[in-house]
């Protein structure tokens, strides 16, 4: 029986889980610290200074919960959770985070398979306090192509 | 607990120790003056590879790499006591197994396993130049060749034949009566079966030399030597008479901590210009113990910021100490003479821009080598000296560095540039100046050589080594007299970390281009535009110019379709030159020019097309970085117009 911590957040009313140790630190939203890429997906809001590194940032509520570009509204309780994966480090939006809960292996069920399509990345479903949440598989996500490609995709020149 | 100590953790260092003890070991061999060979030289050699073969021992886990080095080590260990001779063929088995041994090296690095097949192969080599007879004969019997009487033309043609089967030391010529003094690997029977094509075998002596081979073969004999076959190149390093010292007060620091401190460092500069900004609010009058303490504090992190994008600054060396190895063997292969000359070894460069240049430099000094330099006869006959030079030289020049790739060879030939021009349908002015026509040889799929070779003449190779000086951007300029030679000048920026850029500002969006592909800047008014009905592109009438405009926002997406830009308004444009196009960039406004720290987006996100990577700007925010490549290309496919770039 194993269990581990997870980061609690919410994405358009719905709670999340992701592993803890994959989060570097997380802060409150500054949208005007980030600048936006054009040609990139919707989900892509753009790239922002890390004391010194330039790391994209995602949008989880457009890439898991399923928002529209627009409908997305930034609040003062909206963060950008800074999340290190193997050697890269990507910010991701959510709308607030709410708690830090150990989980237990046990609890998790296997997401169902009607709910789960390509793009959702759930690991597993488990009740907390009454609510469902939704484990999502962080790393996977990130290292999904549309997310971040590997070397050998960014290295090749890309001419039009 | 594991029962042995993990070594593991001193692997890192044991490779980049052993690379530089090859690079050394190479350098020492090719420095080796075969005839009377240094025994300092000879004993730094032999440290190198045993000091690789006790370094691989000692983790036990590199048993290929210890065994090559054990077997190199025999066979050294015999030459430095003079038990085997060090002749060309010693050199080449020698410096044959410096690559073994770096492949190896790079083999285990990368966590595989070497290729047995090829440390099988270089044993074999090994093996055959230690126990060869012949080797074992020659090494207490240089050969003395007597040939009397002899016509000059046939002594002449001996001696070819002869440097052939070895090296010759001496040639002494006494009216029909020629006398050789041969170093040799083959035997009497084959000597004499040569000779026997011209020459009965009463015309030939051949004696075997008695004594320490130091006393006969003077270096003057090697240098007199008039053999046009004895293919050598000789190497001399102008920069190294001094001695500069080799890394003796140096520490082996981790790329990757040395970024971290340019970046940090890069940091405490943003911050302490948002200070400043803060500052403004304040009064300078009541608070001047801030402003000067502050004032301070940047001169402080200036010299921070000077010292810390040193580190990485690497010197030349690094790529010239491999040229005597290319041009001998690319000498050898010509049956060239060239000898080399370098200057500004100690010249330093970002390292990252230093290992971009290894392949365009080895390029154009082997171009030089295959075009420029002439074969030994040609040259003479044209009253050059019978050696070719190639100069390579680098040198600091407000705030780039230069570096030349110079030889006096035949230069280029104006008028077959222009002829290989016409027929690949470019056109060009008949009289256009030189400078735009030796432009011309960097096109793609461009090449005057009559015959392709093995090292140059296929054409592909100009236009990428133009592309590769764009890409760190630099330039690189031609200058050639013909008869006389030719010079290659590449100009680069310091460093790649800093850029100097122009800040432009479209859709509300702040964006960097570099200067260097930034003609001039100006506002255009109505009268200056003309629209092409056809397909709405839009042209610039600048001067005698018709250029082609293009929208910064519509080529990023900012904008989907072309909005009428109130054709009446002023309109600022940028004139661009990228890759041998020119044309008019539409933006919003200019925010001005300042040098940029250049930042990749790569290294946590993904290749944008557009952008050659990202900056913080003064405020604390990214700024994209334009990829001028991405920009040219969004002009569509037009053939490329011949305007030198400047």
């Amino acid at each position: 029986m194993s269990t581990s911590e997870h980061l609690l957040f919410q994405l358009c009313g719905q709670e999340y889980a992701i592993d803890i140790l994959c989060v570097q630190e997380i802060r409150s939203l500054d949208a005007s610290a980030i600048t936006a890429l054009s040609l990139t997906p919707d989900f892509m809001r753009g790239v922002m200074n890390l004391r010194g590194q330039i790391i994209p940032v995602i949008d989880l509520r457009i890439k898991l919960g399923g928002s529209a570009k627009n409908e997305a509204q930034d609040g003062p309780q909206t963060v950008v959770i800074v999340l290190k994966i193997g050697a890269k480090t990507i910010g991701a939006i959510a709308d607030a985070v709410s708690d830090v809960q150990t989980i237990n292996e046990t609890d998790v069920s296997p997401v169902p398979t009607q709910a789960q399509t390509d793009g959702s990345y759930l690991s597993g479903l488990l009740t907390l306090n009454e609510q469902t949440v939704f484990l999502v598989d962080i790393t996977r996500m990130i290292q999904s192509e549309d997310v971040s490609a590997d070397g050998s995709i960014s290295q090749e020149r890309v001419s039009v | 607990m594991t029962d042995s100590l993990d070594l593991s953790q001193f692997h890192e260092t044991f490779f980049d120790e052993a690379t530089e003890l090859l690079q050394d070991m190479e350098d020492q061999l090719l420095a080796l003056d075969q005839s009377n060979p240094d025994q300092e030289s000879m004993n730094a050699i032999f440290r190198a590879v045993h000091s690789i073969k006790g370094g691989s021992g000692t983790f036990g886990t590199f048993e290929v790499l210890t065994n090559t080095a054990h077997e190199m080590e025999t066979v050294m260990d015999s030459i430095r006591k003079g038990n085997l001779p060090l002749n060309d063929a010693g050199v080449n088995v020698l410096l044959l197994g410096k690559d073994v041994l770096g492949a190896q090296l790079q083999a285990y690095r990368s966590g595989g396993e070497p290729d047995r097949g090829a440390q099988r192969d270089f044993l074999e080599r090994l093996n055959s130049f230690s126990e060869s007879p012949d080797t074992a004969a020659s090494q207490g019997a240089k050969l003395r060749i007597t040939l009397d009487p002899v016509s000059q033309a046939d002594a002449k043609s001996l001696q070819i034949e002869l440097a052939i089967l070895g090296q010759v030391l001496a040639h002494h010529e006494d009216g029909p009566r020629h006398q050789f003094e041969l170093a040799t690997e083959v035997s009497r029977e084959d000597i004499l079966a040569v000779c026997g094509f011209i020459l009965d075998e009463d015309q030939i002596l051949i004696e075997s030399i008695e004594g320490p081979p130091a006393q006969r073969v003077g270096a003057p004999s090697l240098e007199a030597s008039t053999s046009p076959a004895v293919v050598g190149a000789k190497t001399k390093s102008v920069a190294d008479a001094a001695g500069a010292p080799r890394e003796s007060s140096s520490i082996r620091v981790a790329v990757d901590k040395v970024d971290q401190i340019i970046d940090s460092v890069g940091e405490i500069v943003i911050t302490q210009s948002m200070l400043m900004q803060s500052m403004r609010e304040l009064d300078p009058i009541e608070h001047a113990g801030i402003f000067d303490q502050v004032q301070r504090l940047e001169h402080n992190i200036h010299t921070l910021q000077e010292s810390a994008m040193s580190m990485r600054m690497m010197p030349m060396d690094y790529v010239f100490g491999r040229f005597p190895r290319v041009v001998r063997e690319t000498a050898t292969s010509l049956n060239k003479k060239v000898n080399l000359v370098m200057r500004g070894q100690a010249t330093e460069l970002d390292k990252g821009m230093i290992e971009k240049l290894v392949d365009p430099l080895t390029h154009l000094v082997r171009n030089s080598m295959d075009h420029g330099i002439e074969l030994p006869e040609v040259r003479v006959a044209a009253g050059k000296p019978q050696a070719g030079t190639i100069t390579l030289s680098a040198a600091h020049e407000a705030g780039n560095i230069v570096i030349e790739v110079s030889d006096d060879g035949a230069g280029l030939n104006r008028d077959r540039i222009l002829a290989k021009a016409s027929e690949k349908g470019i056109e060009v002015g008949a009289d256009a100046c030189d400078e735009s026509v030796w432009q011309l040889i960097m096109a793609p799929g461009f090449s005057t050589a009559q015959a392709v070779t093995s090292i140059s003449g296929r054409g592909v190779g100009m236009d990428v080594v133009q592309k590769n000086i764009q890409q760190m951007g630099g330039r690189i300029g031609i200058s050639s007299r013909e008869g006389f030679g030719s010079s290659f000048r590449i100009v680069l920026p310091l460093t790649l970390a800093i850029l100097d850029g122009m800040a432009l500002m479209v859709k509300g969006q702040r964006f960097i281009l570099s200067i260097n592909h930034i003609a001039e800047c100006l506002q255009a008014d109505a009268s200056m535009i003309t629209r092409v009905a056809a397909n709405g592109q839009t042209l610039l009438h600048l001067r005698d110019e018709y250029l082609p405009v293009l929208d910064l926002a519509q080529c990023l997406g900012l904008q989907t379709s072309i909005e009428d830009c109130e054709p009446e308004a002023a309109q600022t444009l940028l004139i661009a030159h990228v890759e041998r196009r020119r044309f008019a960039l539409r933006v919003q406004a200019l925010l001005g020019q300042s040098q940029v720290v250049v930042k990749s987006l790569e290294a946590h996100y993904q290749h944008v097309p557009y952008a050659s990577g990202a900056t913080v700007l003064g405020d604390g925010k990214v700024a994209i970085i334009l990829n001028a490549s991405f920009l040219a290309n969004c002009m569509g496919t037009a053939p490329p117009s011949f305007v030198p770039t400047i």
